[in-house]
């Protein structure tokens, strides 16, 4: 199914000259993102230049590395990067720092969406963050600003008629490209089965080989499909994993999301599958990560408009009230869920659903652990992690922002925040904000009625513990 | 812009607390200050750029900064016209 908002994810790459680095990327790219099995429908890939002349054709040089890369410059045509491309565009990537910080004196506006590149490929690897794609510039926002840039977030501008220079360029810009694709194809819908151009059905008989694990993500029947080699072993994992959002008893009121998911050690089988819409990993670990973000990212689009959706971690305590505590991707959401869980009744570390009435949709989903070993989040179950069951009603008890410091003397700061400055801050936190009818309204209804926006500061989410029932009471 | 401008405001969403306003523009969320707030207000059903100054100067009275009511209104919508939550139809049936 396409995206439920019938808008693409539109890229916008840019660089001084359209006619060499951008377009490089842009022809890049979109084999790449094919490759992948997302299609132009989901990710809209286009590239303009600072100071390119309208129409211009592919520099000579970079046009001869793209044809030996593979790559197709057919019908390309600089085109000037101009103020209604920017405003349709939802993230501007450029090849350089200085270019992106000409994008944004020209258009200050873009400022949270721009990003050079490597950049941008580089916070994807580091957040992760589990939400539609277009929500991804400001999610990354907060992890941005903690260090400066560097050269290495530059890709290498080449020297004309230096092959070893456009090689150098080919390259970072291959290894940013293909980071991004792999990250996007989790987070990206499809339409379902599709073509079949290299005969996938006779290299893998997905129909004798499939299992499939029934989930329902807050609401919402999502039927992941497991096929390969490793398909035994990845249902068992799902299944043990998300033990808390299995689907029982009788069919859905509406037709399943549907996941296939591929474990195999071929690239060939993998890219078949791909090629399909599947998500392909060669461990089962691998999957695991990305089914989270996939069923997630599904989910929160199908539900655009009905509900309420933040980025938050929720607890619930005995008598139903839901504290969210809100932050961005990579802040300690999951952590503070492993801690406080024990305690309370574990409702999401990523997600927390509110109806217009407040009440409050579980989505005890695993726990995203980094591991050291790995550089990978490992999905851990909410049983394994033996976190406490919420009770059935919850209803939301208060909104709270997180505001994790490396040190605090005493003990953590509780304040109330005033309505507006802090939904200002909240709403890059809260999932298709405008498709919601009054967004503004049905948020700040929702906050008021639990008793107002809080802020805690602190250093260990330890130190919560005993604080937790302090927050609750506004629940009407 | 010319005095006989009208000005409309385009906001998606707004909410009004004690002479605040927060205001959804596309995807985007911003807090106006006390006199984009006022502007964005009296904007709603369309206004002159010249009625605009007039009744900023009776709430307000003259810009703090020295500068001419026309100027400074003038500062004010081209920060708004940017920021997309003002538009400008130069004529009544642009509203």
């Amino acid at each position: 199914m396409p995206w439920r908002s019938g808008l693409a994810f539109r890229v916008v790459l840019v660089s001084t000259r359209n006619s060499t680095c951008a377009a490089f990327a842009e022809r890049l790219l979109r084999p790449a993102l094919a490759d992948t099995g997302i299609e132009a429908w989901a990710i809209r890939v286009t590239s303009a230049g600072l100071e390119d002349e309208q129409g211009a054709r592919f520099d000579p040089d970079a046009e001869f590395m793209l044809r030996a890369l593979g790559g197709n410059p057919g019908g390309f045509r600089a085109t000037h990067l101009e103020a209604e491309i920017v405003d349709d565009a939802d993230v501007l990537l450029t090849m350089t720092r200085a270019e992106r910080d000409e994008v944004v004196r020209r258009f200050p506006r873009a400022r949270q969406r721009t990003f050079t590149l490597v950049e941008y490929a580089r916070l994807n690897d580091l957040v992760r963050p589990m939400a539609p794609l277009r929500e991804h510039p400001l999610m990354l926002a907060p992890a941005r600003f903690q260090a400066e840039l560097t050269p290495a977030d530059d890709i290498h501008a080449p020297v004309k008629a230096d092959p070893q220079e456009y090689n150098l360029m080919a390259t970072e810009i291959a290894e940013a490209v293909y980071l991004l694709a792999e990250h996007w194809i989790a987070m990206t819908p499809t339409r379902g089965p599709r073509r079949d151009p290299l005969g996938a059905a006779r290299l893998l008989d997905a129909g004798a080989d499939a299992e499939i694990v029934r989930l329902s993500a807050f609401g919402v029947p999502v039927d992941v499909q497991c096929t390969g080699e490793g398909g035994r072993a990845l249902r068992r994992s799902l299944t043990a994993a998300w033990s808390r959002c299995l689907r029982k008893g009788d069919e859905p009121d509406s037709e399943p999301v549907h996941i296939e998911a591929i474990v195999h050690d071929d690239p060939t089988h993998l890219r078949v599958a791909r090629a399909r819409g599947a998500i392909g990993g060669e461990t089962t670990a691998d999957l695991m990560h990305a089914l989270a973000g996939a069923v997630t990212v599904r989910a929160i689009d199908e539900r655009a408009g009905d509900v309420i959706m933040l980025h938050a971690a929720g607890v619930s305590l005995l008598d139903g009230q839901v504290i969210a505590f809100v932050a961005p991707s990579g802040t300690g959401k999951t952590t503070l869920s492993r801690t406080l869980g024990k305690h309370y009744g574990y409702v999401s570390d990523e997600t927390v659903v509110i109806d217009f009435d407040g009440t409050v949709t579980p989505y005890p989903k695993p726990l995203s652990i980094l591991t050291a070993k790995h550089h990978l989040k490992k999905q851990v179950g909410p049983d394994e992690e033996r976190l406490l069951m919420a009770p059935s009603k919850l209803r939301l008890g208060r909104v709270v922002l997180l505001n994790r410091v490396n040190r605090l003397d005493g003990d953590p700061v509780i304040e109330d925040v005033p309505l507006l400055a802090g939904m200002t801050e909240l709403a890059a936190q809260v999932s298709y904000l405008p498709r919601l009818a009054e967004p503004l309204r049905s948020v700040a209804r929702a906050i008021e009625r639990s008793g107002g926006l809080q802020r805690v500061t602190y250093a260990e989410a330890s130190d919560l513990i005993p604080l937790v029932p302090q927050f609750a009471g506004g629940a009407e | 812009m010319h005095d006989g401008d009208i000005l409309v405001t385009t906001v998606d969403d707004a909410l009004i607390r004690n002479d605040e306003m927060l205001v959804l523009v596309g995807s985007e969320v911003m807090l106006l200050s006390v006199v984009s707030t006022e502007i964005a207000r009296v904007c709603a059903g369309g206004l002159t750029l010249g009625e605009l100054g007039d009744h900023l100067f009776s709430v307000f009275g003259p810009p703090l900064d020295g500068s001419r009511v026309g100027e400074r209104t003038r500062v004010l919508v081209a920060e708004l016209v940017e920021a997309g939550i003002l538009r400008v139809a130069s004529a009544p049936q642009d509203m």
